[in-house]
């Protein structure tokens, strides 16, 4: 993958005439402004999965301005895929989706680059994925990939937001490198989580996916905005049947082979 | 009514019996036979696996029960 923009000229960047009238109404609330415009401008943000949440968190992202979206996904669209990824149409069908998906994005916004990558979230290539990113969202449909992810962004300390969603259900959290006393996702949930249920197998209604999504899309904003997030010390539980959200706090776990391995050798070091 | 010192609440809807002081989230994992793999909060703080058999309840709080979900 080549890298999107060198640093020289992430630093010329500036709105032009037409994206300040295309950004115009974000532009007038007050936590946004023109100086943040110009930051989501230079924001990078690494999409994982490119399904459900990543269709609509994407179209969100790209339609804001964030500057750099890569895209990574192995999957192809299926019929079964339209009620709820509603970036892709009927003639995409057995296209990679990645490639779909980055294809639209263009279409909805000139002034962002997007890179898709047709292949699954390698731990490997984590590095080079990540370089310069400034955030990275998890909207992957597995556990396998959702630990693997939470242990690179870890690693690399990179702030993950990690969404997920099944039936009418979903659940929202934010993993900051710098606010690591409330854990990483598997502080919460440890590696052993059933995995059977999943949209393929459980359903899952598009419109709670379009809801969960936002929420995602609508916190990756505010925190590449600089704006702080209740989320990376608690967790988001959404619920579209009943209505009703719950907020949990949370705390890292000292047992966590993720997080805390790195939290033990600073205290190593210190002492 | 019933004091809710004697109870705690599942998930806002059902409650189950305690013994304030001495029952544990685990106690209460095996009264409702709950064996696959869940995250808890108790009145909305999570508390984390290892503190389970150590963690007590005095009645009267609100457990959340939930499993993960991978969906995406």
């Amino acid at each position: 993958m080549a890298d999107l923009l060198t640093d020289q000229a992430l630093n010329e960047l500036e709105l032009s005439d037409r994206e300040f009238i295309r950004y115009s109404r974000q532009v007038m609330l007050e936590q946004w402004n023109e100086q943040g415009q110009l930051t989501l401008k230079k924001a990078k943000v690494v999409i994982i999965g490119c399904g459900g949440l990543g269709n609509i968190a994407a179209s969100f992202l790209a339609g804001a301005g964030v500057g750099q979206l890569v895209l990574v996904d192995d999957d192809c669209v299926e019929l079964s895929n339209l009620p709820r990824q509603l970036a892709f149409e009927e003639g995409d069908i057995e296209n990679a989706k990645a490639l779909a998906l980055a294809n639209r994005l263009r279409e909805q916004n000139e002034h962002i680059e997007v890179v898709a990558q047709t292949q699954r979230f390698d731990a490997d290539d984590a590095h080079h994925l990540f370089n310069q990113a400034d955030l990275v969202l998890d909207c992957t449909d597995n556990f396998a990939t959702r630990y693997a992810l939470n242990h690179s962004c870890v690693a690399h300390a990179i702030p993950l937001l990690s969404a997920s969603v099944i039936g009418w259900q979903g659940q929202l959290l934010l993993v900051d490198p710098n606010q690591m006393d409330y854990g990483c996702y598997q502080c919460l949930f440890d590696s052993a989580q059933d995995s059977a249920a999943n949209c393929t197998t459980s359903g899952v209604s598009g419109a709670a996916v379009g809801i969960i999504a936002s929420y995602q899309a609508n916190e990756a904003i505010r925190y590449l905005l600089g704006q702080r997030s209740s989320l990376a010390s608690s967790l988001l539980l959404i619920d579209s049947q009943s209505l009703q959200n719950q907020i949990l706090k949370r705390a890292y776990d000292e047992n966590c082979s993720i997080c805390n391995a790195p939290r033990q050798k600073e205290n190593v070091n210190v002492d | 009514m019933s004091t809710n010192k004697n109870h705690v609440t599942i998930n806002n809807s059902q409650t189950i019996c305690i013994t304030p002081g001495v029952s544990t989230v685990v106690d209460v994992m095996i009264a409702l036979e709950i064996n696959k793999k869940v995250a808890i909060a108790i009145d909305n703080q999570i508390v984390r696996q290892s503190r389970w058999p150590k963690t007590t309840l005095n009645g009267g709080e609100n457990l959340s029960i939930f499993a993960a979900i991978a969906g995406g």
